[in-house]
């Protein structure tokens, strides 16, 4: 799930980036409103700090909304006032967090804003005999845990958002990767490979030419 | 308020009563005299009138006796023998008077008697007429009565007339301490009493401006503990997500980059605090006396002292052009330094790369100059710079935005400005103070 961080404190920006990679988010982050509006792509979700040295992040929120970014967007709040929360709700933010806050309750809010993004109510995806459970980031076939990498989990969640819904190697590369992280070409198909060893040839289907998809069953 | 009322209300009723009781005094003394005066011609006349009257028929003179002034006069005749020829019913029977003719008093029994006598030597006779003073006195005290018992009923009229009247006179005064009393502490607007009269108008006023600059003070005051408490959000957010990191970490390396991360958040946290307490203190301070002078060279050498360390760091100098050995500025030596200091603080974290020059001019007043050769700050971002807890747009992590705040706080008591500049060798932040506060000594110039 990879996420894009707008924090202008370089010792809070630097926390949240490895906090949010401990609870398994690949995160883009940029300091000031300029970085953030060449930098928003295909991110799962958007942190966004008001107070930025070059403007408000209320305005540049209103800015995206209004170009039609629909990502699901946090707003992190020093100013613990109700006007703002109202204003940055109204602005088209789906969530705040007054700082300073919890690393947990943020990936929580995020998990939450990213899941209603999807249309989704529970944080646990069920496909059949297989559970996928967001909050513990754990993976189940017919009640067994079965033990998956970061990335594995990463590909596996994006591909369950979304049962029958194809997605491109370059798509799955987006949604686990950071910006500075080398990508091995094969990368993907070397976690597909993996999760296929562990749940079962037959779950996630290879679509010739066009990507992968996980079969509802 | 009551007590002014009655201060009022007794100062206009006593005058009042003063005034009243001088005019009775003067009716009541001159009524007397006149009633004396006119009881007294009448008694010549009827002394003249009994004289001229047959002498045999005095006796029988009767009129009906009529309360409360019944035989007012008493009439007695004598032969000038001596012999009591007639008298009048109810007068007594010793005499009234000597025999000297005119008037003479004399007290017969209880009574005391104002008697006129008339000689008639022609006619043998000596007429004495006698009003008895008692009866006399009734008169007067009636008559004297008619007219103040009525006055005396208008003045207690007049005195109610007076509270209510004084009363809604200052009601006013009624209606703002009203308006007062009914505000809560918090309530800092204008009072909005209409109408007010205009002795009032410089009072209401008065207290609406003192009302007006309490509420900016709060205001500026609620606004700066709420600024300061949202800087400090900031910095506290990176130390407990770093704190968080460290405690979770999986790799020694990730942690101790964590424990950096937080050492360094700790050192720009107190920062902060300390900044913020420097332009707390220094915006209490009252304004100057212009007679505790600081000599400006040797600031200028002690900031450059204070900052030679961060310019070495920073592998930059600190050049002063300060030939201004004998001139001294009326401000408190510390807080000249903690604004010069702040401005080459500035000039180093921001100021391109280079030596940072400190000059001095007196001109039109002292100038101080703190000049680096960066780019310095756009007119236009000036201004917002300038507010507290702004940064520049190019500002380094872990500036607080309050240096300039501090800066203005600690010269304005000076009377001192800062301005910014584009200057040859690069961008000036300049101190500039009026020459009422430079002295130049005399002894020596530089």
């Amino acid at each position: 799930m990879r996420i894009l961080l707008v924090e202008d404190d370089d010792i809070l920006r630097d926390g949240i980036v490895v906090g949010l990679g401990l609870e398994g988010f690949e995160v883009d982050a940029v300091a000031c409103l300029a970085d953030a509006r060449a930098a928003i792509g295909d991110h799962a979700g958007v942190v966004l700090d008001i107070g930025l040295p070059d403007g408000s992040g209320l305005d540049l929120l209103a800015e995206w909304r209004r170009a039609g970014v629909e990502t699901p967007m946090l707003l992190l709040t020093a100013r613990d006032m109700v006007t703002d929360r109202v204003d940055g709700l109204d602005r088209g933010a789906d969530d705040y967090l007054g700082k300073p806050f919890d690393l947990t309750e943020l990936s929580a809010r995020l998990r939450a804003i990213m899941r209603r993004a999807s249309g989704r109510a529970s944080g646990d995806l069920e496909l059949g005999a297989l559970t996928i459970s967001e909050a513990r980031r754990s993976v189940a076939l017919d009640g067994e845990e079965i033990a998956v990498s970061r990335r594995e989990f990463a590909i596996l969640h994006a591909l369950a958002e979304r049962p029958g819904h194809v997605l491109s190697r370059s798509q799955l590369e987006d949604r686990i990767y950071g910006w500075q992280e080398e990508i091995e070409s094969n990368a993907v198909e070397v976690h597909i490979h993996k999760l296929r060893a562990k749940l079962g040839r037959s779950r996630i289907e290879t679509v010739r030419g066009e990507g992968y998809r996980i079969i509802r069953s | 308020m009551t007590a002014l009322r009655i201060r009022l209300f007794v100062l206009v009723a006593g005058v009042t009563m003063l005034v009243w009781a001088g005019a009775a005094g003067w009716t009541s003394f001159s009524t007397r005299a006149e009633v004396q005066r006119v009881l007294d011609g009448r008694l010549v006349e009827a002394a003249r009138m009994v004289a001229a009257l047959d002498v045999s028929a005095s006796g029988s003179a009767r009129r009906p006796a009529s309360a409360p002034y019944s035989r007012q006069l008493s009439c007695q005749i004598w032969s000038l023998s001596g012999a009591l020829v007639g008298q009048s019913a109810g007068a007594p029977d010793a005499p009234l008077a000597g025999g000297a003719p005119g008037f003479s008093s004399r007290r017969i029994g209880d009574e005391q008697w104002r008697v006129y006598t008339h000689v008639d030597t022609a006619r043998g006779i000596r007429v004495m007429v006698g009003d008895s003073l008692a009866v006399r006195q009734h008169l007067v005290n009636d008559l004297m009565l008619g007219l103040l018992l009525p006055a005396a009923v208008g003045l207690v009229a007049l005195a109610v007339l007076l509270w209510f009247g004084v009363r809604s006179g200052l009601s006013p005064l009624g209606r703002i301490a009203r308006a007062i009393e009914l505000r809560s502490p918090q309530t800092l607007e204008p009072l909005a009493v209409e109408p007010v009269p205009e002795e009032l108008r410089p009072l209401v006023q008065a207290m609406d401006d003192l009302l007006g600059r309490l509420e900016g003070a709060r205001r500026a005051e609620r606004d700066f503990v709420a600024n300061a408490a949202h800087e400090l959000q900031t910095p506290l957010a990176g130390l407990k997500t770093q704190a968080e990191v460290a405690r979770r970490a999986t790799d020694p390396a990730m942690r101790d980059h964590a424990l950096e991360r937080i050492a360094i958040a700790v050192d720009r946290t107190s920062r902060l605090v300390r900044q913020l307490l420097e332009l707390a203190r220094q915006e209490g301070r009252e304004a100057e006396p212009a007679n505790c002078f600081a000599r400006v060279r040797d600031v200028v050498n002690g900031v450059v002292g204070d900052y030679a360390h961060l310019a070495a760091t920073g592998s930059r100098s600190i050049v002063t052009a300060c030939g201004l050995r004998d001139v001294d500025l009326a401000i408190d030596a510390e807080a000249l330094r903690l604004a010069l200091g702040n401005l080459v603080e500035n000039a180093l974290h921001h100021g391109g790369k280079g030596a940072v020059r400190i000059e001095c001019a007196a001109i039109d007043g002292l100038e101080l100059r703190v000049i680096d050769g960066g780019a310095g700050i756009a007119a236009e971002e000036v201004e917002r710079v300038r507010r507290r807890f702004e940064r520049g747009p190019r500002a380094m992590s872990g500036g607080t935005g309050l240096g300039l705040s501090i800066v203005e706080a600690a010269i304005a008591p000076a009377q001192g400005v800062l301005e910014f500049r584009p200057d040859d060798a690069g961008f000036a932040a300049v101190l500039r103070f009026p020459s009422n506060r430079v002295r130049i000594s005399s002894n020596g110039a530089s």
